[in-house]
C-alpha cells in the first residue's frame, strides 16, 4: 500500500468520474467528425463544419468545468 | 510618409516592450518573502509565484505565436479546413492540462525541479538522461525560434512598407527578445504578454469587425460567398491540401494534444504557478483565447477574394495583405506590433526555456562541477551557490542560442525548416517517459529510453524520408505508438528496477498539491480545505 506513505490524504486519484468530463472535447472534435465534415446545413450563415469547431471550441471550457466542480464536490478544490 | 508613422508606432512599442520586460524584476532581489535572491528558480519559473491571471496570459501569449498571424491565414487561404487542427488540439490539450499541469507542478515544486528534464533526471535517477533529453529539447526547439525570427521579419517588413527590410527584422527579434528575457526570465515574459494580449485581442476583435464590413458589406455576404464559392475550402481535406484529410486531422489532433501539456515552453508555464489551483482555473479559461484564433482563419479565407493568387509562402501574408490595403499606417502599425509581439513572448520562453534544460540539466550533469556545486549546499533542496552559477550559465546559453538560430536564418534557413518538420512528431516521443513515468513505477530507464530512442529515429525516417502523413496518419502517433510497444515490452522482458527509493519520491503520487505548511510526512498538521 504505497498510499499509506501519505496518510490523511485522500487515495482518490484512481476514483474520481469528474475526470471523465474531460474527454467530452475529443468526442466533440474527433469522434462525431465523419458526421459533421459538411457545408450544409449553415448556421448563423457558417458552413456546418465551422459552426461545430466553434461550438466544440466553446464546450471546451464547460467540460473542464464540470470536471472542476466534480472535484470540488469531493472536497479537493 | 506611410512608413515614417507605422515605422514610429512599432519602434516605440518596441522600446516599451523592453522597458516592461526589465522591469518586470524590478524589487524581486531584494523582497521576494524569503526567496532566494536572483536564483534559477525566480528566473527560469519566475519563482513559483505567478497567478491565475499572470498564468493565463503567459500561456495563451506563448500558445498564440507568429503562426496565427502568418501560418492560421495562410493555411485558411491554402487549404482551409485543415487549419481547424489547431484549434482542436489546442483546445484538447488545454482539457488535459487539468490534470497534467497540476501534477507536474506538484511534483516540481516537492522536488526542486524547474523543468522537463530536470523532472526526468529526478524520475529515473539518472543525471545524463536529463542532459540526452536536454539535447533532443533544444534540437526540436531551435527551429522554432527560427520560425519566429523570420515571421517577426516578414511582419516588420511588410508593416513598415519595406522601409526595414527583412534582415533587419530578424535582427530586431533576436535583439529585443534577448534584451529582456535574459535579464528577467519568466517573469518578464509573462509581463511583456499583458501588452501583447492586449493588443492582441484589441487588433483581432477589431479586425473581425472591420474586415467583413470594410469589403464584403458584413458577414452574412461574406460567408455567404464563401459557401457559394469556394466549398472546397469548407470540409476535409480541404482544398489540394495533399492528404490532410480526416484521419489526418484525428490523429494530428490526437498525438498534438498530448504533446502540449508536456512541450517544454508549456511546463515553464505550469512550474511557474504559485499553486495548483490557478492551473485548474486556466485550464477552464484557456480554451476562450483560442476562439480567437477562428479570426485569422475567417480573414485568410476572405483574402481569397480580395488578393487571389497568393502561393506558396505567399500566402502566410495573406492577412497583411488585407490590413495594409485597408487601414491607415497608424493602424497598420498598431496591428503589426501586435503581430511581432506574438514572435516576441513565445520567442522569449523558448530561449528561456532552452537556458534553463542547459544551465540546470546538462551542466548539472557534468559530475566535476556539479561536485563543486552541491558541496557547498549540503542539507538544502538546492544551495544558493549552484544556483548563482546555473543561472549564469542559463543566460549564456540563451544569447547562444537566440544568436545560433538568427546565424542560420541568415545562412543556412533551410536546415531549420528541414528541422522544424520533426519538432512536435519528435517531442510527441518524449510522452511515455514523462507521463506514463510519472504514475507507472514499473516503468525502467531502460525500457522508457528504447522506446523514446525507437520512436524519435522512427518519426525522422518517415518525416525525412516523405512519408508524412503515413496513409493519412500523422507520423508522429505511429512513432509514438511504436515507443509505447518498445517501452512495454522491455519493461516486462528487460532488467528489473533497482530504484529502491518509495513510490512518494519517484511517482507523482497525488495530483493534489501539498497544502502550503503541509510537511510530506506530518499526518496531523494537514488543515481543511478552504473553499
Amino acid at each position: 500500500m504505497p498510499n499509506q506513505t501519505y496518510p490523511g490524504r485522500s487515495t482518490g486519484s484512481r476514483k474520481r468520474p469528474a475526470l471523465l468530463w474531460l474527454l467530452l472535447p475529443y468526442v466533440l472534435f474527433l469522434a462525431v467528425l465523419p458526421l459533421v465534415n459538411r457545408v450544409t446545413p449553415t448556421v448563423l450563415g457558417l458552413p456546418f463544419l465551422f459552426f461545430w469547431m466553434l461550438l466544440a471550441t466553446l464546450a471546451t471550457p464547460v467540460s473542464v468545468w464540470l470536471a472542476r466542480r466534480g472535484d470540488r464536490a469531493r472536497g479537493r478544490g | 510618409m506611410n512608413a515614417t508613422v507605422s515605422t514610429a508606432v512599432f519602434g516605440g512599442f518596441m522600446v516599451l516592450t523592453v522597458v516592461l520586460g526589465l522591469l518586470a524584476v524590478r524589487g524581486r532581489d531584494n523582497g521576494g518573502g524569503g526567496r532566494r535572491a536572483g536564483g534559477l528558480t525566480e528566473w527560469s519559473v519566475g519563482g513559483r509565484s505567478l497567478g491565475t491571471v499572470f498564468i493565463w496570459v503567459l500561456m495563451a501569449g506563448e500558445s498564440y505565436t507568429s503562426f496565427s498571424y502568418l501560418g492560421a491565414a495562410g493555411w485558411g487561404y491554402q487549404f482551409g479546413a485543415p487549419v481547424l487542427y489547431v484549434l482542436a488540439y489546442m483546445s484538447c490539450g488545454y482539457a488535459l492540462g487539468y490534470v497534467v499541469g497540476p501534477m507536474l507542478w506538484a511534483y516540481a515544486r516537492r522536488h526542486g525541479l524547474v523543468g522537463i528534464t530536470d523532472i526526468v533526471a529526478h524520475r529515473y535517477r539518472r543525471p545524463w538522461l536529463g542532459a540526452a533529453v536536454a539535447l533532443l529539447a533544444t534540437v526540436c526547439l531551435l527551429p522554432y525560434i527560427q520560425l519566429q525570427i523570420t515571421g517577426m521579419g516578414v511582419v516588420v517588413s511588410t508593416i513598415s512598407y519595406g522601409a526595414i527590410s527583412l534582415n533587419w527584422g530578424y535582427f530586431l527579434s533576436f535583439a529585443v527578445t534577448t534584451a529582456f528575457v535574459t535579464v528577467s526570465g519568466l517573469r518578464g515574459s509573462a509581463w511583456v504578454s499583458v501588452l501583447k494580449d492586449v493588443l492582441v485581442i484589441a487588433t483581432l476583435g477589431f479586425l473581425a469587425v472591420y474586415v467583413p464590413w470594410h469589403y464584403f458589406d458584413g458577414y452574412g455576404p461574406l460567408l455567404h460567398r464563401i459557401v457559394a464559392e469556394k466549398p472546397q475550402w469548407l470540409t476535409f481535406p480541404g482544398h489540394e491540401s495533399g492528404g490532410l484529410g480526416q484521419v489526418w486531422f484525428l490523429t494530428t489532433t490526437l498525438v498534438n494534444s498530448l504533446t502540449v501539456v508536456i512541450f517544454p515552453t508549456t511546463v515553464a508555464g505550469y512550474l511557474g504557478a504559485r499553486n495548483a489551483e490557478a492551473l485548474r482555473r486556466n485550464a477552464m479559461y484557456l480554451p476562450f483565447y483560442t476562439v480567437l484564433l477562428f479570426v485569422p482563419v475567417l480573414l485568410g479565407m476572405a483574402a481569397l477574394f480580395v488578393v487571389p493568387h497568393l502561393s506558396g509562402a505567399g500566402s502566410n501574408l495573406a492577412l497583411f495583405k488585407l490590413v495594409v490595403d485597408s487601414l491607415p499606417a497608424w493602424a497598420v502599425g498598431l496591428i503589426g506590433v501586435a503581430a511581432a509581439l506574438s514572435s516576441i513572448v513565445p520567442m522569449a520562453v523558448f530561449m528561456l526555456v532552452i537556458g534553463t534544460m542547459w544551465g540546470r540539466s546538462v551542466l548539472g550533469a557534468i559530475p566535476r562541477l556539479r561536485a563543486g556545486a552541491t558541496g557547498a549546499a549540503e542539507g538544502e533542496e538546492r544551495g544558493a551557490a549552484p544556483e548563482g552559477r546555473q543561472k549564469l550559465f542559463s543566460q549564456l546559453v540563451v544569447v547562444v542560442a537566440g544568436a545560433l538560430a538568427l546565424l542560420l536564418t541568415y545562412t543556412a534557413p533551410d536546415t531549420l525548416v528541414r528541422l522544424s518538420l520533426i519538432s512536435y512528431e519528435g517531442m510527441a516521443q518524449l510522452v511515455p517517459m514523462l507521463l506514463l513515468g510519472l504514475v507507472w513505477r514499473r516503468l525502467t530507464v531502460h525500457a522508457a529510453v528504447s522506446g523514446l530512442v525507437v520512436g524519435v529515429v522512427l518519426v525522422c525516417v518517415l518525416v525525412f524520408g516523405g512519408h508524412d502523413p503515413v496513409r493519412g496518419v500523422n507520423a508522429g502517433l505511429v512513432g509514438l505508438a511504436v515507443n509505447l510497444a518498445v517501452a512495454l515490452a522491455v519493461t516486462w522482458l528487460g532488467p528489473r528496477g533497482t530504484d529502491e527509493r518509495p513510490d512518494a519520491e519517484v511517482l507523482a503520487l497525488d495530483e493534489e498539491f501539498p497544502r502550503q505548511r503541509t510537511r510530506p510526512q506530518g499526518a496531523a498538521v494537514s488543515p481543511p480545505a478552504s473553499s
